[in-house]
């Protein structure tokens, strides 16, 4: 089962996405819903590097299964900030829309 | 720029089960007793499948081919013909 967690600040502003776990779909090269998470995942982790001009803060395990995104407070660019939580925000709904078709294998809480 | 790995959420790399992994429980097979040790009768000499060692003189064969010595005496671990062995056990008085 795959959690997605999203931390948001006191004004509700998106702070961090943290998405972790294993489908357990299919076996391995095989599993659909991994396929569709990393992809948005990765996907969008990647798009806030290209399209904000930050780098947003990475922490990610060598061997899969763990991947956290996290926006820095030091973004001197308002619009670049707000660019990527606009992104992290489509993330959710995207890992959301997987969730209403296959949510015996993640689960995401905001 | 993170590299896509689209199994980064996989379940380990498939780990194929193998059909391996039974063993029997290890019956202690083998020498029970040394060359040159005295034994008494009925004493076991050697646990064996087949007959790795030949029943010698005043030695005797189970039915799981176990030898066993018939009398009292000293085990003897001896060549029997080109290439195989034989164990006889020599009765000899033992000192008081």
């Amino acid at each position: 089962m795959i959690r997605v967690k999203a931390e948001r600040d006191d004004q509700g502003r998106i702070r961090t996405v943290t998405v972790k776990g294993h489908a357990g779909a299919g076996p391995y090269g095989f599993d659909l819903v991994c396929a569709g998470v990393s992809a948005v995942s990765v996907g969008t982790v990647n798009a806030i590097e290209a399209l904000c001009g930050f780098d947003p803060l990475i922490d990610i395990a060598d061997d899969g299964g763990y991947l956290r995104c996290g926006l820095t407070d030091q973004v001197s660019d308002p619009g670049a900030r707000e660019k990527a939580e606009l992104l992290l925000e489509g993330m959710l709904v995207a890992l959301k829309t997987i969730e209403n078709t296959y949510g015996e294998h993640i689960k995401v809480t905001d | 720029m993170l590299k896509l790995d689209l199994q980064f959420f996989a379940t380990k790399k498939g780990v194929g089960s193998t059909k391996n992994g039974r063993d029997s429980i290890s019956k202690r097979l083998g020498a029970k007793r040394a060359d040159g040790q005295f034994v008494t009768g009925g004493s076991i000499l050697y646990r064996q499948r087949g007959t790795k060692i030949y029943p010698g003189k005043n030695v005797g064969r189970g039915g799981d081919d176990t030898l066993y010595a018939k009398v009292d005496g000293i085990v003897r671990f001896e060549r029997f013909g080109r290439n195989k062995k034989r164990v006889s056990v020599y009765p000899v008085a033992k000192e008081a």
